[in-house]
């Protein structure tokens, strides 16, 4: 046992891809609709609200979503954010259990809302 | 910018100004949105509701403008699953899995960032995890909401989706975790509690700010509001681990710092934090307001 407090990934292991839950869901999310008529909505009832690049991430059900490299680019600013192993919390609460927790507050806003922004502009 | 916000958070209005933003407080003279909640309230405070109206009133009648959001849709929830893959491969640098997981619930996105990959993951290889999303009981969508579909904003301008609702029309009351104060909670958050492969829990502020003070003298990161509510998740799990005796791996999402909202800290050591509990009465009022929606089969 090694008493690690921060695990840190390499730059260069900042992922190339999103997970999609949609892929593995056992049954399919309910279909989104629209307000006036109340039927399903298609892409193009989203398009003069969203870009059609996220329109299509939102119903997409493939498993593996590129992140495009500009994006990347950008997340590298402060990504990947550390996973710290809060020992000292353990011992302050005397507790058997191995606590983790990943910080977000290392992004320029100080949360994990860049996450989406950034690919939201781009 | 909700008003109250706009009013009480400068400092973070001050840092979007930085990056080249214009704040606008919503409900704002702009759009037919706002004008209509400014004629029968001029001292409104806002909600995050009326704020999207707004902003989709305008996304929608102007060709080179978009709408961008900061939470709830599936979209939002697929980018912030960069948290949690990041952290399936820390964990497994530190040799370990976790058999709970923790997040706080606002729109649903950072708690979908950490939880989902491992929630993939117990769905494709049967790897259990106990996954529980934290929410504020004076905005409790999961715990006390409806699943129903509703619209995610206060004039009805968005499509309608399937969710834990508290009503449209609801407006929370000001507690210090802004970042919550949502009437719904994303589709697939809700949809997964509704297949039961997550639980959810709410907790008053004044327990969740105690949380927060004890998590930052023990590890020097002062919490936001918001994340707060998982460090009270995550310590009331490791105080369960103590008394039973088991060591098991706890993971939560310290989803960002509170250096923007120090006020709130200085409301609870001052003794100011009230713990607002929402009404049976105002919720049935709310959710007499949902949309009657024929269920497609
Ligand atoms: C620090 C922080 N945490 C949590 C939230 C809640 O959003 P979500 O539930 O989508 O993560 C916000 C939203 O404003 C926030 O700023």
């Amino acid at each position: 046992m090694t008493d690690t407090v921060k695990y840190v990934l390499d730059e260069s292991r900042i992922p190339k891809a999103w997970y999609n839950l949609q892929a593995d869901l056992p049954k399919p999310l309910p279909p989104v609709l629209h307000p006036g008529t109340k039927q399903p909505v298609g892409p193009d009832d989203l398009a003069p609200l969203f870009p059609m690049e996220l329109i299509m991430q939102e119903v997409t059900r493939e498993r593996d979503v590129p992140i495009p490299g500009p994006v990347r680019d950008v997340y590298r600013q402060w990504r990947p954010a550390p996973l710290y192993r809060a020992r000292r919390l353990e011992k302050a609460l005397q507790t058997p259990a191995r606590i983790y927790y990943k910080y977000e507050g290392v992004s320029p806003a100080g949360s994990h809302k860049p996450n989406t922004a950034v690919p939201q502009a781009f | 910018m909700v008003r109250v916000s706009y009013d009480q958070k400068p400092y973070r209005r001050a840092l979007m100004e930085t990056y080249g933003a214009k704040c606008i407080p919503s409900p704002s003279n702009l759009t037919n949105a706002g004008r209509t909640i400014l004629a029968k309230r001029p001292d409104h405070p806002g909600s995050l509701g009326i704020a999207i109206s707004e902003a989709v009133e305008i996304a929608a009648q102007n060709d080179d403008t978009k709408y961008a959001l900061g939470s709830v849709l599936n979209h939002v929830l697929l980018h912030q699953t960069i948290i949690g893959i990041e952290s399936m491969e820390q964990l497994e640098m530190a040799g370990d899995y976790p058999d709970i997981i923790v997040g706080c619930t606002g729109g649903g996105s950072n708690f979908a960032g950490i939880a989902f990959p491992f929630i993939g993951a117990q769905l494709r290889s049967g790897k259990k995890v106990d996954v529980i999303a934290v929410e504020p009981a004076a905005c409790p969508s999961l715990t006390r909401g409806r699943y129903a579909y509703d619209f995610g904003d206060t004039a009805h301008l968005t499509p309608l989706t399937k969710m834990h609702t508290l009503g449209s029309t609801f407006t929370p009351p000001g507690f210090h975790a802004g970042g919550l104060r949502y009437h719904g909670m994303a589709p697939m958050v809700s949809h997964l509690q509704e297949l039961g492969l997550i639980r959810s829990t709410a907790y008053h502020q004044t327990k969740v700010f105690d949380a927060g003070v004890q998590f930052a003298r023990a590890e020097g990161i002062v919490p936001a509001p918001e994340a707060n509510h998982a460090v009270r998740g995550a310590i009331d799990e490791a105080i369960r681990c103590r008394e039973e005796g088991t060591s098991r791996a706890i993971l939560f999402n310290l989803c960002g710092h509170g250096h923007f909202d120090m006020q709130a800290y200085i409301d609870y050591f001052g003794g100011k934090l009230k713990d607002l509990n929402y009404d049976e009465s105002e919720l049935a009022m709310a959710l007499a307001g949902l949309p009657s929606v024929a269920e497609p089969a």
